[in-house]
């Protein structure tokens, strides 16, 4: 029976072992100061969490242990995968649910470095749409655990190919690309839609500003078009990051987030302050004109309110050594009906190992 | 097809850019700014590992964040502890470019 999945892996190992090969055949010996001390091993990384969120009459604990495997072959190809296993445990009006434990594939790709400015993926990748998916999403990068409305838009993976890269435009400019294909897939760890497109970013590195733009294509029963745009932007003069998100589709929605995080470390020595960090993001959602018209689409997408919704949140992250970190956050939820306030608290942990 | 053509353009736009930048003289890269302009676009904190070990962290990171080849190895320099600024060369092979350029 035919099974796309099993197509892609089998592709994807397939032409995992011929960019090997390739690689292979073009590493030649150069005597370099740092040659001795030999190439880029296999690591496993990752990170484990636990949050709780607590909101009138409903508390939730959600542990999560997200492995990821780095495995280089010579300096120009890198297979990695990152397996995502959580649960949700709730509390609802004084009676505990059932446990329900999700586990998926985040990505399980091969990426060859095929030149200094193109690298060429192939396999299971995060969708490179905006800057969420891509970056902010792990729970040790993110600066507030709850994740934004739009993420429910884009929270996908690809099986596909993938082209990406950067370059210089002038010594002041970069430029940043990546532009993708995926087959659909209905295989529960390893879900995808068919659907094409591409992000691209202006970088001002010294200026520490980066504006990008994104599309996808989604094809098969979920068909939408998505047009998005990210801006980041760490200011040098003071310890603040400012990161935004908008999203418009005619067929879902659209939302937008606004995220500005400040270190204090500017207000004195002390660890206390130099490893805390506050957080506040705003963000909106709106329905699609027709959202009648739109609902399959809508109910595709786990998370995705089914009002207009605003949302505002404060958070503290505080850096705690050896890669802990504790986090806690209180957001309002503002809609139709659905007025509500939530606290979360939760640890997270980043590791990293031979 | 008209969206994979404009993906396709995007693309080529890309390596244009790309290689008109291959042609181009750069200066000296200083690791510790591209530590800064780079990873800290994201990360707030980074933890010190194995040379080799940051050798396979930083090939990651260079796919995710899209890093440029100049600017991986300036941040693999800085996270090694090399402060000394990196020359980057005008052009090189493409199988070279990883190991040379260091002063």
């Amino acid at each position: 029976m035919y099974s796309p999945t099993r197509s892609v892996a089998i592709l994807s190992l397939q032409l995992a072992m011929v960019l090997a090969t390739a690689a292979r055949a073009q590493q030649q010996p150069t005597p370099t100061a740092k040659s001795s001390e030999g190439g880029p091993v296999p690591v496993i990384t990752g990170m484990m969490s636990y949050q709780s969120n607590f909101s009138p009459g409903t508390t939730d604990i959600n542990p999560e242990f997200d492995p990821i495997l780095l495995l280089p072959i010579g300096e120009k190809v890198l297979i990695e995968s990152e397996f995502s296993m959580s649960m949700s445990l709730d509390r609802d009006q004084g009676q505990w649910g059932p446990a329900v434990v999700d586990h998926s594939v985040e990505y399980l790709q091969a990426n060859y470095i095929a030149h200094p400015n193109l690298t060429v993926t192939i396999g299971r990748f995060l969708t490179p749409f905006g800057i969420y998916r891509e970056r902010l999403h792990p729970l040790w990068i993110r600066n507030l655990q709850a994740e934004p409305i739009l993420f429910s838009l884009n929270a996908t993976s690809c099986n596909g190919a993938m082209l990406r890269g950067a370059a210089h435009v002038t010594k002041e400019v970069d430029v940043t690309y990546a532009t993708y294909y995926s087959a659909a897939s209905t295989v529960k760890v390893m879900d995808s839609d068919k659907q094409i497109g591409f992000r691209t970013s202006i970088l001002l590195p010294s200026r520490r500003i980066e504006v990008g733009v994104s599309y996808n294509h989604t094809m098969g029963d979920n068909r939408h078009n998505m047009l998005g745009t990210d801006f980041t932007w760490n200011l040098q003069r003071v310890p603040l990051d400012v990161r935004a998100e908008a999203l418009t589709s005619k067929e879902v929605g659209k939302s937008y987030w606004l995220e500005a995080a400040y270190r204090l470390s500017r207000l004195g020595h002390s660890p206390l302050l130099r490893n805390t960090q506050l957080v506040f993001r705003q963000e909106q959602y709106w329905l699609p004109g027709d959202p009648a018209a739109a609902l399959n689409v809508i109910n595709g997408m786990g998370g995705l309110p089914d009002t207009g919704t605003k949302r505002s949140t404060i958070g503290l992250n505080y850096y705690l050594s050896h890669g802990f970190r504790f986090n806690t956050a209180y957001g309002g939820n503002y809609a139709t009906g659905e007025n509500s306030h939530t606290w979360n608290v939760g640890l997270t942990y980043r590791f990293a190992a031979l | 097809m008209k969206r994979l053509l404009v993906c396709l353009s995007m693309l080529t736009s890309a390596a244009c850019a790309a290689q008109s930048a291959e042609n181009r003289s750069h200066s000296t890269i200083d690791p510790d700014a591209a530590y800064k302009n780079n990873c800290m676009r994201c990360h707030t904190a980074t933890q010190q590992y194995s040379t080799r070990m940051t050798k396979t962290i930083v090939m990651h990171m260079r796919v995710r964040a899209n890093l440029p080849e100049d600017q991986a190895r300036a941040i693999l320099a800085y996270l090694n502890g090399e402060s000394e600024p990196l020359q980057t060369p005008a052009k090189q092979p493409a199988a070279e470019s990883s190991h040379q350029g260091r002063k």
